[in-house]
């Protein structure tokens, strides 16, 4: 079993164009999540997401293309032998809304590929659709190629828009927040959509040493479970999120306890956020644990939201804090104590990190510091 | 590095332009070129799945190939939830239902888009409708492939999971359903529609089809032979 290292990180929201910006932006609480000038919401109760406001620029050209351009142009070269995983989940909403007129119809495999040349790779590797957790189980199946010795080197990438597609079906499910997007919060009432991309290199030690990374963190453990319950609501006790986290325990060979500090997936949503302070009572019991959720301050980036929230955690590793919660006024009760409207810090070298997603699946990621 | 972990094959289904039918019953497979010929509930389902008549025809026919390689299989029924898992491959994922569900939001800015529309803009909401019927917990996501691979990465990455132990049994397969907006873009030869799935397990059974495995991340008969796509488990 090869041991699996994060060496190269970068994203892109609406709230910075770099890593190292969000996690500045975000220490002073700061939110991109404001009102949509993209695309008119009149008629919907429904008008606030994250936007990257010089994206929308040239309306004939790929904007996913774009933003994944930006977090590529951030990793820089990497090894000629890596794979691609591609795990945007929402590309082809552009092409749809411009009415078809764009040269291809922007399918997963278009987006892999792209990548791909772009980075003059051979491997185009293959593309993963989990929902919202899309990136989390690409950052896992990454893990595992790596670990079995199939590949020294995966790319785990993506990007997502907050569009007028997506947002008129989250309006119509309504799942989105009228006011201010409130993770864990008593009056939370929805979520906002974010742009974001994000790019992370997954290698093996020796990969490491002989191009000369850093050590960013290690991914220890990863777990990927359904709840079997409904495509578009969690299972309420998170026994979904539960089994995922237990198997990334099991893989990481540490206790609940081990654990120091939680990104949660944090939507916003009623059900959503219960479900995970469910998972989290029943995991963690009365344990010290500081979570966070970053939606509040880059709205919900769908397929990318993993990947940014992991890279965000190799920051919270070395920092040895964890983000403040952006929008919380007044914590629900299961998560008082453990949450915040600023930074709080943590000892160990322990961070979890989950998404779940429709369809009912749910991914836990563990990752130690390096 | 690369241990080679024999894995089981317990079972197949498939739908196609041909009709639907299993691995046991040892018809002849035959993914001609049409519309797939979906099953209607009853002919598939013991227990009544009320939803699949709302069901968009990606999820559809997805659900009856599972449905049918879990039969196949004898792992068509549990009271209890069990982990194993559903790995999809597709290239054209459940584009078609967008189209349908955008037609809704093109008036009053939105104010009529379908909820029921879009929870199936997402190419693993089959999976998700399979995990609840079926009750199924273990890893569950799609994976692409390139135009011509019809689920070797589906096989691939089950295989994968299979061999590092995450669960012991997981349905692996390919799912592209109709999209005629396609024909714009790809050459006819592309247009390939149906849904084949197996069951792929490291747990004995009195019911094994064959054996295949995984070496330096490529999938083999036991016999040595690549196998290249779920074609070549199913014909």
């Amino acid at each position: 079993m090869r041991e699996v290292f994060f060496t190269k990180a970068a994203i892109t929201t609406g709230l910075g164009g770099t890593l190292h910006e969000n996690w500045q932006k975000m220490m002073s609480a700061e939110s991109a999540v404001g009102p949509i000038d993209y695309f008119n919401t009149k008629r919907l109760d429904y008008h606030n997401a994250s936007f990257v406001n010089d994206l929308r620029l040239d309306p004939k050209v790929n904007h996913v293309c774009v933003l994944t351009e930006r977090v590529l142009d951030q990793i820089g070269e990497i090894p000629a032998d890596t794979s691609i995983i591609w795990t945007g989940i929402k590309g082809n909403a552009q092409f749809i809304e411009s009415g078809q007129k764009m040269d291809k119809p922007y399918l997963p495999v278009h987006y892999r590929e792209w990548v791909a040349n772009q980075l003059r790779i051979e491997n185009i590797g293959i593309e993963v659709n989990a929902a919202c957790a899309s990136s989390t189980v690409g950052l896992a199946l990454a893990a595992q190629k790596i670990n079995s010795g199939e590949c020294h080197s995966v790319l785990v990438c993506a990007a997502d828009l907050a569009s007028r597609f997506v947002h008129n079906g989250f309006s119509a499910l309504k799942a989105l927040s009228p006011a201010t997007v409130r993770p864990f919060d008593k009056n939370r009432d929805g979520l906002a959509l974010g742009d974001g991309a994000a790019a992370i290199l997954l290698t093996d030690k020796e990969t490491a040493e002989k191009n000369d990374y850093t050590l960013l963190g290690c991914l220890k453990g990863w777990g990927v479970a359904n709840d079997a319950n409904h495509i578009t609501g969690p299972a309420r006790d998170g026994c979904g999120l539960i089994l995922a986290v237990e198997n990334a325990l099991k893989m990481a060979d540490l206790k609940a306890n081990e654990i120091e500090a939680f990104c949660a997936h944090g939507t916003g949503t009623v059900y959503n956020d219960g479900m995970e302070l469910a998972a989290i009572e029943t995991l963690f019991g009365d344990k010290d644990l500081p979570i966070f959720s970053v939606k509040g301050a880059i709205g919900h980036t769908l397929g990318a939201a993993g990947s940014i929230e992991a890279a965000l955690c190799l920051m919270a590793l070395k920092e040895k804090t964890v983000l403040p919660t952006s929008g919380l006024i007044e914590a629900e009760d299961l998560a008082k104590g453990r949450i915040a409207n600023k930074a709080q810090t943590f000892a160990g070298n322990n961070i979890l990190t989950t998404n779940s997603g429709f369809g009912g699946v749910n991914a836990a990621l563990i990752i130690e510091k390096a | 590095m690369n241990d080679i972990k024999i894995i089981n094959i317990l079972g197949g289904g498939w739908v196609s332009a041909s009709g639907f039918g299993k691995l046991s019953e040892k018809q002849n497979f035959n993914l001609s070129s049409g519309l797939p010929q979906i099953p209607k509930a009853k002919e598939i389902f013991s227990e009544p799945l009320t939803r699949y008549g709302r069901f968009d025809q990606y999820t559809k026919l997805g659900c009856a190939a599972i449905a049918l390689a879990l039969k196949d299989a004898g792992l068509e029924e549990s009271k209890e939830k069990r982990p194993i898992g559903v790995i999809v491959s597709t290239v054209y994922e459940c584009f078609e239902s967008d189209m349908v569900f955008y037609e809704t939001t093109k008036d009053d800015d939105g104010f009529f888009s379908s909820p029921n529309l879009f929870s199936y803009t997402l190419p693993g909401i089959v999976i998700g409708e399979s995990a609840i019927y079926f009750k199924l917990t273990g890893p569950t996501f799609t994976v692409g492939d390139a135009f011509d691979q019809i689920g070797r990465n589906a096989l691939i990455t089950g295989l994968e999971i299979l061999k590092s132990g995450v669960c012991d049994t997981v349905v692996a397969g390919w799912l592209d359903g109709p999209t005629e907006i396609f024909k714009r873009f790809e050459k006819e030869d592309n247009q390939k529609r149906g849904a084949i799935f197996v069951v792929l397990s490291s747990c004995k059974s009195t019911n094994i089809y064959g054996h295949i495995y995984l070496k330096n991340g490529l999938p083999y008969f036991e016999s040595g032979r690549e196998i290249q796509s779920v074609l070549d488990l199913i014909m």
